[in-house]
């Protein structure tokens, strides 16, 4: 296993009635941010809490560098950090009892980097954490996250239901968070593109369990869209990032500069878009049908 | 399991649980003195100090569990390096210690009778200690709609049959008056309410060690 992987997914497989998530296969490694799009049900929160180690998965294995991962291991709980989208502190206790209590369950906390921490988020600590915004409750989660040295931090949907400015706050976050801590995995689910554009150097996304999309997300900066009415008209090339149908107009994610960028440019029957959000057009496109192809 | 990391859960479950039970307290040692006025002659009421130690058992231990399952807080305790057996000894821990303090606070004040011999107190411990472990074990497996009604009919099924059982046949009551008498009797009920107690928190590790986290909250 690669030294920067910090987890891989082998054939992971969630069932639950009507839905199973995957198999899916995946690495996470190290210096990156995964940004995990889906709808609703898709499987992104199963996802997150089968990485964490906390949904059993019914296929499959996770696998890191001391080997395979058991069912409640405590060495894999003290590398990483989950901040849910509902953030479950205890509402009685401030923010400096929270990240007391938080020091004296992990192992590798650093006190100096928990008060610099506090300091940069601004984390109010003599409030009480039912007194907290949900902003905040986030940034008290990734301040334990970061002070204990997680090598993966998963974020559920933290911008869920925040405001545009504390949305950008969080954003700017997980933006600094990931340039200073070069060593950090972040597993970012969100349903808002923006987010993701703001944040992720990795997209994936999810629909009805099945991982329909995987790709470095400078990909869509350097990639070209193109539609077309007529289908089938490019075969299958590894210039063609991503493809789908819509209302009988064919849509293509071509990767710029590439061979085929140039053709489709000269090409008459292929119009070339430039959506506000590539990501949005991506996401609305991917994965929809059986035809779809990565 | 890690001592210091059972007592920071126990310091933490002082710190969110202790004023509302040391309140609770004061309320069942205030309702015991009341209620011992208008006995005649002030007599000891073990009837009433055992029944609202049972209350306050079955009350503290549920709320022990219904707080962190409703509040969501058992899934970032799951997030964190601490193992599920500490996260549950400190649960039975805690509603034991605080079980035995009212309780022999309140039965030495108010009912010492109960400590004449020493083994009767000892044995009506031990049944709150498995009343308290039994709620517990069944509000952390199961909603408090059925919490409630599977803790008591474990804890009070065989006690009804039994006395259902004994309750017209004289021979038998007055065996199991002699067996109580016996030396071994009481120590003998102790232990098996111990084993009952100790079974319970078994059952219930090991079923918190096996779930996923979305059947620890509500």
């Amino acid at each position: 296993m690669n030294e920067d992987t910090v987890l891989e997914l082998v054939d992971i497989r969630r069932r639950f009635p009507g839905f199973e998530l995957g198999p899916l296969s995946l690495k996470l490694r190290r210096g990156r941010v995964y940004g995990l799009l889906g709808p609703n049900g898709a499987g992104k929160t199963t996802l997150l809490d089968l990485v964490a180690l906390q949904t059993r998965p019914t296929g499959g294995v996770l696998r890191t560098d001391g080997g395979l991962l058991s069912w409640g291991s405590r060495a894999w709980m003290a590398r990483l950090s989950y901040v849910r989208e509902v953030v479950a502190f205890y509402d009685e206790l401030t923010v400096a009892d929270t990240l007391r209590l938080a020091s004296r369950l992990y192992d590798r906390w650093d006190p100096t980097l928990a008060a610099r921490l506090v300091d940069t988020l601004e984390l109010p600590l003599d409030r009480r954490v039912r007194e907290l915004s949900k902003g905040t409750k986030v940034k008290l989660g990734i301040a334990s996250a970061l002070a204990h040295h997680a090598d993966l931090l998963l974020l559920d949907e933290p911008t869920a239901g925040l405001d545009p400015t504390a949305r950008a706050g969080v954003q700017a976050i997980v933006r600094d968070m990931a340039r200073d801590h070069p060593r950090l995995c972040v597993l970012f689910s969100s349903h808002i593109f923006e987010d993701l554009e703001e944040t992720a150097t990795d997209l994936l996304i999810l629909r009805s369990g099945r991982l329909v999309f995987e790709a470095p997300a400078d990909v869509l900066s350097t990639s070209t869209l193109y539609r077309t009415e007529t289908a089938g008209a490019v075969g299958p090339s590894s210039d063609v990032l991503a493809r789908w149908k819509d209302k009988g107009t064919e849509w293509l994610l071509v990767l710029g500069g590439s061979a085929l960028d140039a053709e489709l440019r000269q090409r008459a029957d292929h119009v070339e878009e430039r959506p506000s959000s590539p990501l949005a057009a991506l996401y609305h496109g991917t994965g929809h049908r059986k035809g779809d192809e990565r | 399991m890690k001592p210091p990391i059972l007592v920071t859960l126990l310091a933490k479950d002082l710190r969110l649980h202790g004023l509302p039970l040391l309140l609770m307290m004061g309320v069942v040692l205030a309702a015991c003195a009341g209620v011992m006025q208008f006995v005649p002659n002030r007599r000891p009421i073990p009837g009433f100090v055992f029944n609202v130690n049972m209350f306050f058992s079955i009350l503290m231990s549920e709320w022990l569990i219904t707080r962190e399952r409703s509040k969501r807080s058992f899934a970032w305790l799951r997030s964190l390096p601490v193992d599920d057996r500490t996260v549950a000894a400190g649960k039975f821990l805690y509603a034991a210690v605080v079980s035995a303090v009212l309780w022999t606070a309140s039965s030495a004040l108010f009912a010492p009778v109960l400590w004449s011999p020493w083994s009767t107190g000892l044995v009506l411990q031990c049944s709150l200690l498995v009343l308290g472990a039994l709620l517990i074990g069944a509000r952390w497996r199961t909603n408090w709609r059925y919490a409630h009604g599977i803790a008591l009919a474990i804890f009070a099924g065989p006690i009804l049959i039994f006395l259902a059982l004994v309750g017209e046949d004289t021979a038998r009551r007055a065996a199991l008056v002699a067996l109580w008498n016996a030396p071994y009797g009481p120590p003998l009920a102790a232990a098996g309410l111990l084993l009952i107690y100790v079974s319970t928190i078994w059952w219930t590790v090991r079923w918190v060690e096996s779930a996923n986290t979305y059947q620890l909250v509500d």
